[in-house]
């Protein structure tokens, strides 16, 4: 097995460039989970926006119960009623909307004769405007239905019965399961995790085979009495350590991430999915360590393949971020499909039969990738070893 | 026969690099391949050791034919190519033992004979070092030490000293010589007749792909006419003496070069006195007077009609 060992002694010797990759992966995804956790925690809070209510009418119950209602969902500020002090409060924007009540409003409002309408004016904000029409819309509209529907309610009972009908709120609860949550937690680890699991394992492998295949090492080991065969066996052993290592350091940082995370389905199948892209990928490796013959040269090559495969495939980019052209280069690669794969296995919450029809189809895709770079290999092994020997 | 070639054929397309090429080492003998670069040295060992397909011939190594499943063969050779053909990655120590290991299987002796290569070589206060770090006769070392470390019974070792310092080069010629004296059977191919004459106890010598010349290094010396060469530096050079010169036994040519006064015998040596008691009679004031035996280079010359160093 000294093929086998000399394999591991070479990668112990680039064992740092294969760890700064690594450690950019951590610091992305733990970017990443900040930036999920700060998403989810805090997620909305309410917040009031300061107006001025100035009336013109006879103060009223009606009036009073919309300045009341309007006060609890906006800072009321008092200021001179003067149209240049109100320009200059909206234009430094210390007030957002200004509601004017014209004279006579109540009476109109409950007499029947036609509501005179409310004048507003509004900051360039159309936000808070239009959600302070919203409110002012909903209390007169209720004690419009409260006059119309109760002929005889004088303005008092009207305001008393709209505050406490609008008073009153539903509680919803959203209700989401543990599992479906943690999967998408995780799912996001798996899709970042083509990075490091592509950029290792090609300069990996690529190491391993320019070193193995330096011309006058490859000569020499072939005057021994070891087999080639034996030495490919070798040799294919240790690539499968190799990315069996890597694949089990990925998928360990998981749990060391994510705390416990429960074995369920999704995990399985993300896990799955990881393995086979892991394949995939040592197969990217293992052709371009056969074209490929210097230390530079492989550098560069890590890195374009590694992030240029990333970003078409959506790796860093939400696939549906992705313009429809980069899609489809994107199809070409692996990647493309292994996040494919991530996409649909966070997104489904039973996995039936049907529903992991297309999880395993790009699983299958993905498999038919590293076969094709296998089979690739194979013929330029082959037209290199008969150069070699004519 | 260690090693048995018979007119092994190699083409490159129109170009014929071993031209019915043959050859027979013995065992215990230390066999030198000589030829000038390009002459088919390294396409002939790379032939031997299966590593080329080749159009003709038949190439037996132990008795047994060579092809590139002769593992057992394979087993009880050893090979130090032209190049230095080491890890990078790997220590001094991790590549000797790798190359060792790919022949000896127990771990405990694959070990121990790689202490010892390591000792043969002098790499003892190395063996922690990367091969870059080595200087580049260090390297030839290291490259000889994974080559021998499994103690094969046939060396072949594809010039071993190119770009190598002179004492360096010693060093190497001397632990060649320790190897074949410990009972191994070495075939050396080099492009300097000197390391050549200095450590084979059979050559051939190689242009165009064939062997031109085999035997002993006196053997090859005895197939040319030309003998002793005299060379005086003269005060003043006349050609007059020239006849007188050619009259002198043994002599077959005179001639003056510059101020070089050069005379050429056919057979022997001690033509010395004879030609000093002549300049002295015919009062010619010379300076420096020197003479050298025939080389293996020129040999070459007389064969090929051009310099080994061409």
């Amino acid at each position: 097995m000294q093929i086998f060992k000399a394999y591991f002694k070479v990668l112990n010797r680039h064992k740092m460039s294969m760890m700064i990759y690594f450690i950019v992966f951590i610091v992305i995804t733990l970017l990443i989970m900040g930036s999920i956790k700060s998403l989810t925690a805090t997620t909305f809070s309410q917040t009031k926006s300061n107006i001025v209510v100035l009336s013109d009418d006879t103060p009223s119950p009606l009036t009073d119960g919309l300045r009341g209602y309007l006060a609890q969902n906006a800072n009321i500020i008092d200021i001179e009623d003067d149209p240049e002090t109100v320009q200059d409060a909206l234009f430094y924007g210390n007030v957002a909307y200004v509601l004017r009540i014209p004279a006579g409003f109540a009476e109109s409002f409950i007499g029947g004769t036609g509501a005179l309408p409310l004048q507003k004016t509004v900051s360039a904000s159309g936000a808070v405007g239009m959600n302070l029409d919203l409110l002012i819309d909903k209390y007169l509209n209720l004690a419009a239905l409260y006059e119309k529907s109760l002929p005889g309610l004088d303005q008092s009972d009207i305001a008393a019965r709209v505050l406490n009908d609008l008073s009153v709120a539903a509680a919803v609860d959203y209700n989401t399961t543990k599992q479906t949550s943690d999967t998408a937690a995780i799912s996001y680890y798996f899709r970042i995790n083509a990075y490091p699991t592509l950029a290792i394992l090609i300069m990996g492998i690529m190491t391993i085979m320019i070193t193995f295949n330096e011309p006058d090492v490859n000569r020499r080991n072939l005057c021994s009495p070891v087999s080639p065969m034996k030495m490919n066996m070798q040799m294919f052993l240790g690539n499968a350590a190799f990315a069996g290592a890597v694949w089990s350091a990925l998928c360990i940082m998981t749990f060391i991430l994510y705390g416990a995370v429960p074995a369920g389905a999704g995990v399985a199948l993300l896990c799955l999915n990881s393995l086979v892209f892991t394949v995939a990928s040592l197969s990217l490796g293992f052709v371009l360590g056969k074209f490929l013959k210097s230390s530079v040269a492989m550098a560069a090559a890590t890195n374009v393949v590694s992030l240029g495969m990333c970003f078409l495939s959506g790796v860093f980019v939400d696939q549906e971020a992705l313009g429809s052209s980069v899609q489809t280069i994107g199809s070409f690669t692996p990647g493309y499909w292994y996040i494919k794969a991530v996409n649909a296995i966070r997104d489904m919450s039973v996995y039936s039969a049907q529903n992991l029809r297309p999880v395993f189809y790009d699983i299958l895709i993905e498999l038919g990738f590293a076969l094709a770079f296998v089979a690739v290999a194979l013929v330029a092994t082959k037209q290199k070893r008969q150069t070699l020997e004519s | 026969m260690v090693v048995s070639v018979n007119n092994l054929v190699k083409r490159y397309g129109e170009l014929i690099a071993l031209d019915h090429f043959s050859l027979e080492v013995r065992e215990g003998e230390v066999f030198g391949l000589l030829g000038p670069n390009g002459s088919g040295k390294t396409t002939a060992i790379n032939c031997i050791l299966s590593l080329l397909k080749y159009d003709k011939g038949t190439i037996e190594v132990f008795g047994k034919p060579m092809n590139p499943d002769s593992y057992e063969s394979k087993r009880n050779i050893g090979i130090v190519m032209q190049n230095v053909a080491v890890f990078r990655e790997l220590t001094v120590e991790e590549n000797i033992n790798y190359f060792c290991g790919l022949y000896v299987s127990d771990r405990q002796k694959c070990r121990q004979l790689t202490e010892e290569a390591i000792a043969f070589v002098g790499l003892e206060n190395y063996t922690k070092f990367l091969p870059k770090k080595l200087s580049g006769g260090l390297l030839r070392r290291l490259n000889i030490a994974c080559g021998i470390a499994h103690k094969p019974k046939l060396i072949i070792l594809d010039e071993p000293t190119v770009a190598v310092d002179p004492q360096s080069r010693n060093n190497i010629l001397e632990g060649i010589l320790k190897l074949n004296s410990q009972g191994a059977t070495v075939i050396y191919t080099s492009h300097y007749m000197e390391e050549v004459e200095q450590i084979c106890s059979r050559i051939a010598i190689m242009d165009k792909g064939k062997v031109i010349a085999s035997g002993t290094t006196n053997e090859l010396k005895g197939m040319i006419n030309t003998g002793e060469k005299i060379t005086a530096e003269l005060l003043r050079a006349d050609s007059g003496i020239l006849a007188g010169l050619k009259r002198l036994p043994n002599v077959s040519a005179a001639e003056i070069s510059g101020n070089q006064l050069i005379v050429k015998s056919v057979h022997g040596k001690n033509n010395l006195p004879a030609v000093l008691e002549y300049l002295n009679t015919h009062d010619i004031a010379y300076g420096r007077i020197f003479c050298e035996l025939p080389t293996l280079n020129d040999v070459f010359l007389e064969i090929t009609g051009k310099e080994l160093r061409d």
